[in-house]
């Protein structure tokens, strides 16, 4: 880390931090608020920026009219699923990329990157004839292959990063402790690992939590609907625009991934390696 | 019975080859040290033994039985790394329990193993520490223990001493020495540290760029290296060399002008050898002794004088030359000053242009 030397120079940074924090979190804000106020003060000419009185109704409406909860269980279903069988794909490939040698290994990488490179809109375009002939459309598991297919290269390459700095003399020493390839994978490798896993998983997780085009375009059934395109149909259509209504709903749609991160944000932080070598 | 031997073992990196057809004879129970600089091929051919790289060409034997292409598990070896590799996840007894669960013993077993290597080495407090709370002497202590609990017919170790402290080294040396002697096993170790190599070895096994160079007991290799490498390699201080040149060659009679223009005359065994031919003559620091008391005396001017209480090594010049002096560390020796140190002729080793030791033959027939 840099230093900052004077309390000027501090005294900036400072400023700095808190500029964007505010841009981060005004938003957020807004959208708090917007979702506790009452109809008619949300939509005065002049918006306050505190909630003249608390009002509930939002949510209220956003738990009982609608789908919201059948669709938050689609999400977390769908989300879930697609995060851990990612991160499992995802080491394994990583795995064998790191600690392997075999012809034609550079090439395979490098064709597995280069999906990244197409926008996951384009990549829309191959996956829904393939997931037509698979009779998979306005499915949850079409949706989760599709989800995985997005995330899984950039999640192969960060699990290779972090497999490539774990010594091999780690694995050797369980290779003559008479331990196979895939019992050093599971045993030793992976739990070393967890922090890398943890990361990957969360990455697969908020990425398709918070899409929308795949799920908008795949899935046309309301029993198949996930959050995103559901919040989006259901409060801001042609017809109306129900802000109030849109943000409480948020609200309600983004507490699972609040407390996910809450509950792993630890984990992020690595040091598990400490004490293997050296 | 886990004798081991190499025969014409060769590895090869594409077309780069890194060791140059080595052969070996290990007998079981021996304490085996491979000795040699940075670089010279000492891990690769540990790890060619170990089954952690594979034997370009020629074959590895493991009590009597081929195991060029065998898995490192079925080998019966163990094997201790430089930088322990313990599984940072697992406690010190899941560390040293890993191995044999791998193998399907039975849980009693497994307990009994691993209580014993704790006794053995120390760790029963340590039981249940991770890796990361255990200082360097206790983590090197806990690979050890892994590999004792697998009761292997032969142990490899790799340079494991070289993460420790100066004081923790010798104190490992010991336990490793003292474990050798209680177990009984073939042990093979590999340092580039030659005092590990004299003290812990039976044979030394001194390497260079990819070759054996000499086999041998250290009092083999310190009284009779078989060439200037070996002779400068094995010992410390190092060896001094002296330039010499040939002045007459009569039979295995061989008399060198030193520096000084002194004439020595030695009976040597020797190849193609001729008037003016340029050899080299090799005293050990520890061989002078202070006067003229024998056989030949230098005088050399001490540039420098090391006092280390007991010794007193002495850095002089003869002649261009620098020498080191080991002298008595309680002889009056002044900074400056020209002083008289002899040595016998019989500590002398000389060596032909190549390198090649000329052994001395009987001492009696060496006086001018
Ligand atoms: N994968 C590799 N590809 C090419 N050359 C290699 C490879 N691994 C090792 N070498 C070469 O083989 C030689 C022997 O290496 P090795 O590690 O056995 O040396 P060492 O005696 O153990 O040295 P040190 O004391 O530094 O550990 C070195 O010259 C090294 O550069
Ligand atoms: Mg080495």
């Amino acid at each position: 880390m840099f230093e900052l030397r004077s309390w000027q120079a501090r005294l900036g940074f400072g400023c700095l931090l808190l500029l964007i924090a505010f841009f981060l979190f005004f938003p957020v804000y807004w959208a708090l608020i917007s979702a506790f106020k009452g109809n008619s003060e949300l939509y005065q000419l002049n918006p306050t920026l505190f909630p003249g009185e608390i009002h509930f109704g939002h949510f209220i409406t956003a738990l009982t009219e609608g789908n919201l909860l059948l669709q938050l269980k689609n999400s977390l279903l769908t989300s879930t699923s697609s995060a851990l069988l990612n991160a499992a794909l995802a080491s394994l490939a990583g795995y064998s990329f790191a600690k392997f040698e075999y012809p034609g290994k550079k090439s395979l990488m490098l064709l597995i990157l280069s999906a990244q490179m197409f926008p996951f809109g384009v990549l829309l375009i191959s996956i829904y004839p393939m997931l037509q002939t698979a009779d998979l459309l306005d499915t949850k598991l079409g949706l989760t292959i599709s989800y995985i297919v997005f995330a899984l290269p950039v999640s192969t390459y960060m699990m290779y990063s972090y497999f490539k700095q774990l010594p091999n003399e780690l694995i050797e020493a369980a290779k003559v402790d008479g331990a196979s390839n895939f019992r050093i994978f599971y045993r030793i490798v992976l739990p070393i690992s967890f922090p890398a896993f943890i990361t990957v998983t969360l990455y697969a997780f908020m990425w398709s939590w918070n899409d929308l085009l795949y799920s908008m375009t795949l899935i046309t059934s309301e029993t198949n609907r996930t959050v995103g395109p559901g919040l989006l149909l259901q409060y801001i259509n042609e017809n109306n625009a129900d802000w109030g209504g849109a943000m409480a709903a948020s609200f309600i749609a983004a507490s699972p991934v609040i407390l996910v991160f809450a509950l792993l944000q630890k984990q992020f932080i690595g040091g598990v390696t400490s004490g293997a070598v050296k | 019975m886990a004798d081991l031997q190499l025969k014409k073992v060769f590895k090869r990196y594409g077309k780069v080859e890194t060791i140059h057809g080595v052969d070996l004879d290990i007998r079981h129970g021996e304490f085996i040290v491979f000795v040699g600089p940075s670089g010279c091929g000492k891990s690769t051919l540990l790890r060619m033994i170990a089954g952690l790289e594979e034997v370009s060409e020629g074959d590895v034997f493991i009590g009597g039985k081929d195991v060029t292409t065998t898995q490192p598990s079925k080998r019966g070896i163990a094997m201790v790394f430089q930088s322990y590799a313990l599984y940072p996840h697992m406690s010190v007894k899941e560390n040293m329990s890993f191995g044999l669960e791998v193998t399907g013993e039975s849980k009693d077993v497994i307990e009994e193993r691993v209580a014993e290597a704790a006794r053995i080495l120390k760790l029963e407090p340590l039981l249940d520490r991770k890796p990361r709370q255990l200082s360097g002497g206790q983590r090197q202590r806990v690979a050890i223990g892994r590999t004792i609990v697998r009761k292997p017919e032969v142990f490899l170790f790799d340079e494991p001493l070289s993460n420790l402290d100066a004081e923790l080294r010798v104190q490992m040396r010991i336990e490793i020495s003292r474990l050798h002697e209680q177990l009984g096993n073939t042990m093979i170790y590999v340092t580039h540290d030659q005092v590990e190599a004299m003290t812990m070895a039976d044979r030394i096994v001194v390497l260079r760029d990819g070759n054996i160079e000499q086999v041998g007991t250290p009092m083999e290799l310190y009284h009779s290296p078989c060439n200037q490498f070996v002779a400068g390699f094995i010992g410390s201080p190092k060896m001094n060399f002296l330039p010499v040149s040939v002045t007459s060659v009569v039979g295995q009679t061989v008399s060198v002008r030193l520096p000084d223009s002194q004439e020595i005359t030695l009976n040597v065994e020797h190849g193609e050898l001729a008037v003016g031919d340029s050899m080299t003559l090799g005293i050990r620091p520890e061989h002078f002794l202070h006067g003229e008391s024998a056989d030949i005396t230098l005088q050399i001017k001490g540039d420098v004088i090391e006092r280390l209480g007991g010794t007193t090594y002495v850095y002089g010049e003869l002649d261009g030359q620098t020498l080191i002096i080991e002298a008595d560390g309680e002889k009056d020796i002044v900074r400056g000053e020209l002083m008289d140190f002899s040595f016998h002729l019989n500590r002398c080793h000389l060596f032909d242009k190549d390198g090649i030791a000329c052994k001395q033959l009987a001492v009696e027939a060496a006086a001018a």
